[in-house]
């Protein structure tokens, strides 16, 4: 038994080795001498004895603990606003932190996660996230460095009868369920045999659908569903705890072999030339890093290069990227991450100030007890030590009301932004040891300055403290307060301001030429007829074809932030977008373009813009400002050029109707599908498609405000408790002043005025640093400015407000003194 | 250290294991017998012995075991581990090494 084990040993079995040597001791008294009463205090040599095992750092602390369990249990309105505040501060981080981990830190829920990579090409001048079919199955078939591989190709499908809502599919490799060990909630999932030429159609159905559009009817298995109208056989039902590379949002899956079919027309797995049709994941092999695999990979594009010159670019090399996480740390995030990451770390700064208040009243209270215990030689370090042990129990008690806090605002946050189940955020080791560190964090941060002051008592540097932690709470506070209310702003200016373009009559149809194989002739022919039906449509006052869907995800953009269109000329009539001066160009017209209003300021700034070359091309008109696709982006500015034969695959016609778009929209889909039956065009309510695009700014907007909240609450009770707190301990000054003949309104700036700087201070300090991050948010602002009085002024008059009103009863609590009976009080 | 009677400082360890060795004895006794062997030089205090012995408990020089004394007390006789006799020994080697340069300083300088 080694020292460590023994010194182990007396620790475990201390009440016994202690009895022991008080019973030893016992018996050497009583064998010495009546006269030897040099034993001295017994008490002391047994601690003196006992110290060698050890463990008296423990017995101090205990005895700390004790103390200040104690001492907490006899203050419990202090203690209950202190776990209150808290538990809301580190509840928020918490929770923050779980999602956190649970979307970037761990592992998707599918086998060796760490191996699975995403494939993506690079050259010198461009980097490519998808590949051609055929260019995924060569690399698939000669990549030694890759176990196994698989492809994801999206497609937008209707299921069953309802041919009018598209729902998001996906067209797998027939590998993709088996290699992330997928397993069938029903029937089963894709197989090896699904991928050859002859297999007959099936389709696999996500839980949620098969239970919100089927009532989860069991014997949907093995029956038929149309897809896009054709019919495929349900396999089986995929689980919702299923996550697969983030891929909870898709309703069905199908083998790729089967695109041909759900896309009549389709030629998608032979056609080298559409570069955007599959996202290419992989597995490495055991053991391999990324680095060697792509090293392993490196001669390959150059060997596809030599039979496909096209479809490859000189020098162009495959990069991985890992892809176990749902959503991996990447450069282009951690910013974004950053920012919200501080955002939240405010409530947990605002919260510790507020307890640096309390705890800092409550050391004057202490005074009496501090002096004693100095005078009776406690050393100062020894009450350091007390005190920031009580505040380190505070910080335990907190942290574990804030995991209960963490617990129900996860469960918020998950449903509020429809998190997959598979990847909820949940305690792990991960949660605890972050709870911890927040609870020792936050009870240093609150606890270290008080406890140094009471040590040293000093009163300007209590009064200094003091104003700091108010005027910091303060700032932290207004911060959250004005960036929320930036983004509320921005949120309703994007449905209520007018976007330049008329969306409310409009409705867009978007036939999917490209995904059906449908090339540029037919396109041109298709385009042609149904631009001419449709105008004759009763209800449609005009239509128009445009490469860019207004609220899609596609974008053309240049590098000075201008979005490029290609339309029609009837484009703007269609969309309501004015003519400011010269003309708009006519179809056939080449080398044209019209400029937004705004694009001309900026880009001729005093000059005439029409004539200008602009790139190739001459302006020839300007047009209003007309934001359809970069619609939270301020600085966004608009080009048009006459819309040629090869964007018509992939293009959408937009339609004004005279009255509700709602009834045009039927007629627009019955039209397509008739000028080609292959088709399953789909078709979209602007406003609803602008409503689902806000929806985004909108959570985050309500995240940000319920932090705002939160920061808010905790810094009114911070500062209604300050001016309560100062208050009773100026009563008597105030009797006194009263007597002299002060008026209610002396008495009112004798208490304002030790709160009057701190909090400006603060106010303004908040107001600099919402103004620096509305600077980087300014993509989701729509326009706000990152000054906007509105936002700033409402943002802190509600401040103002609300602390106001927390005050009122400590101020009339002063304006009622009675003189007489404070000064007798005494 | 603070022994008026002067135990010297560091020796205390070395003296009370070279007591036991010549068999196990309790901590009065202990006490006890450094004082008569020095003729009433050399006294022991209560408040070092028992820190030294716990150190030497800890240390597993001795092991500890409660008997009766000789004026039927239960007391806690103290016995010399092999690695207390290798303990004794060194810190003897030691103590005789620095004695002798001191006595060479005095004789000498």
């Amino acid at each position: 038994m080694g020292e460590l084990w023994r010194r182990i040993w007396y620790f475990l079995n201390r009440s016994r080795f202690e009895r022991e040597l008080r019973d030893e001791m016992a018996a050497h008294r009583a064998m010495m001498p009546a006269s030897g009463a040099r034993f001295g205090n017994e008490l002391r040599l047994r601690e003196e004895s006992s110290d060698v095992w050890g463990w008296a750092w423990f017995d101090r602390l205990r005895q700390d603990v004790r103390f200040a369990v104690r001492l907490l249990v006899r203050a419990p309105l202090f203690t209950l606003t202190a776990v209150a505040v808290l538990s809301l501060g580190v509840g928020i981080n918490l929770a923050a932190f779980q999602v956190f981990d649970a979307v970037a830190l761990s592992w998707l829920p599918v086998p060796s996660p760490d191996q699975l990579v995403k494939v993506e090409h690079r050259s010198p001048g461009s980097h490519t996230t998808s590949f051609s079919y055929p260019a995924f199955a060569f690399y698939r078939d000669k990549a030694s460095a890759f176990s196994s591989a698989f492809a994801l190709a999206y497609g937008s499908v209707t299921i069953g009868d309802d041919e009018t809502h598209h729902v998001r599919g996906e067209f797998v490799s027939a590998n993709y369920f088996i290699d992330l060990g997928a397993r069938p909630l029903a029937g089963r999932l894709l197989a090896d045999a699904d991928e050859r030429p002859d297999a007959a159609p099936v389709v696999v159905l996500a839980e949620r659908v098969w239970r919100a559009r089927f009532g989860g009817d069991p014997a949907l298995v093995g029956n038929t569903l149309r897809v896009n109208g054709h019919p495929f056989t349900v396999a089986g039902i995929v689980p919702a705890t299923f996550v697969g590379i983030r891929d909870d949002s898709t309703a069905v899956w199908m083998p790729a072999m089967q695109h041909r079919v759900a896309f009549e027309g389709s030629d998608k797995l032979n056609d080298w030339s559409d570069g955007g049709a599959v996202r290419f994941y992989a597995r490495l092999k055991n053991g391999l890093s990324i680095e060697a695999a792509e090293a392993a990979l490196a001669p390959l594009p150059a060997a596809l290069r030599a039979v496909q010159p096209a479809s490859v670019a000189e020098g162009e090399w495959l990069d991985l990227m890992p892809a176990g996480r749902y959503m991996p740390l990447e450069a282009s995030n951690v910013a974004g991450l950053a920012l919200v990451g501080a955002l939240i770390t405010l409530v947990l700064v605002t919260a510790c100030m507020n307890l640096g208040l309390l705890v800092l009243s409550r050391a004057l209270g202490r005074d009496r007890e501090f002096s004693i215990r100095l005078s009776v030689g406690a050393t100062r370090g020894r009450l350091v030590r007390q005190l920031l042990t009580e505040h380190l129990v505070l910080g335990l008690v907190g942290a574990a009301a804030g995991c209960v806090v963490a617990a129900w605002a996860t469960r918020l946050f998950a449903v509020a932004t429809e998190m997959p189940a598979g990847i909820a955020p949940h305690f792990n080791g991960r949660s605890v040891i972050a709870a911890a560190a927040l609870a020792v964090i936050t009870s240093l941060l609150f606890g270290f300055t008080p406890a140094l002051q009471t040590a040293r008592p000093s009163a300007s540097r209590h009064l200094r403290l003091r104003s700091v932690l108010i005027g910091a709470q303060v700032a932290a506070a207004s911060v959250l307060l004005i960036v929320s209310g930036l983004l509320v702003r921005g949120v309703t200016r994007a449905v209520n301001v007018p976007l330049g373009f008329d969306y409310r009559q409009t409705v867009s149809v978007d036939p999917d030429l490209f995904a059906h194989g449908v090339k540029a002739g037919e396109a041109q022919a298709f385009w042609s007829v149904m631009d001419e039906r449709a105008r004759q449509l009763p209800g449609v006052a005009n239509a128009a074809v445009v490469t860019l869907p207004p609220f899609g995800n596609r974008v053309t953009i240049n590098r000075d932030n201008t979005v490029i269109y290609r339309v029609t000329p009837s484009y703007f009539d269609t969309l309501r977008i004015p003519l400011r001066r010269g003309r708009i160009f006519s179809a056939d017209e080449r080398r044209v373009r019209l400029v937004s209003e705004s694009l001309a300021r900026r880009k001729w700034p005093g000059q005439d813009p029409l004539g200008q070359a602009y790139g190739d091309a001459i302006v020839v008109g300007i047009v209003g400002d007309a934001r359809t696709v970069r619609i939270g982006d301020g600085s966004a500015t608009e080009a048009y050029e006459p819309i040629e034969p090869a964007d018509l695959p992939m293009s959408v016609m937009v339609v004004r109707a005279t009255g509700a778009p709602s009834a045009v929209a039927g007629q627009l889909m019955d039209l397509a599908r008739s000028l080609n039956t292959a088709l399953s065009p789909s078709t979209q309510l602007l406003a609803e498609a602008l409503d689902s695009r806000v929806n985004d700014t909108r959570q985050i907007a309500l995240v940000a405000a319920v932090l705002g909240l939160c920061a808010l609450a905790l810094a009114v009770v911070g500062l209604a408790g300050m001016v309560a707190f100062s208050v009773s301990q100026r009563l008597r000054e105030i009797g006194v002043r009263v007597a002299l003949g002060a008026r209610p309104s002396h008495v009112l700036r004798a208490i304002g005025r030790q709160f009057a700087w701190p909090v400006a201070g603060g106010a303004i300090a908040g107001s600099a640093l919402a103004a620096l991050v509305g600077t980087v948010l300014s993509r989701e602002l729509y326009g706000v400015g990152q000054l906007d009085p509105i936002a700033h002024g409402g943002a802190l008059l509600l401040f103002a407000v609300v602390a106001g009103f927390a005050a009122v009863p400590s101020v009339r609590r002063a304006l009622r003194v009675d003189p007489a009976q404070t000064l007798r009080h005494e | 250290m603070p022994e008026t009677n002067g135990v010297p400082p560091g020796t205390l360890v070395m003296l009370v294991l070279r007591v036991l060795q010549s068999g196990s004895l309790h901590g009065y006794a202990i006490a006890q017998r450094i004082h008569t062997i020095t003729n009433d030089v050399l006294q022991v205090e209560e408040g070092s012995l028992y820190p030294a012995l716990q150190r030497i408990l800890l240390k597993g020089w001795a092991k500890a075991e409660w008997g009766i004394s000789e004026t039927n007390r239960r007391v806690r006789f103290y016995r010399l581990t092999p690695a207390g006799k290798a303990q004794l020994a060194s810190e003897m080697d030691d103590y005789e090494r620095i004695n002798a340069a001191i006595r060479a300083v005095l004789r000498t300088a």
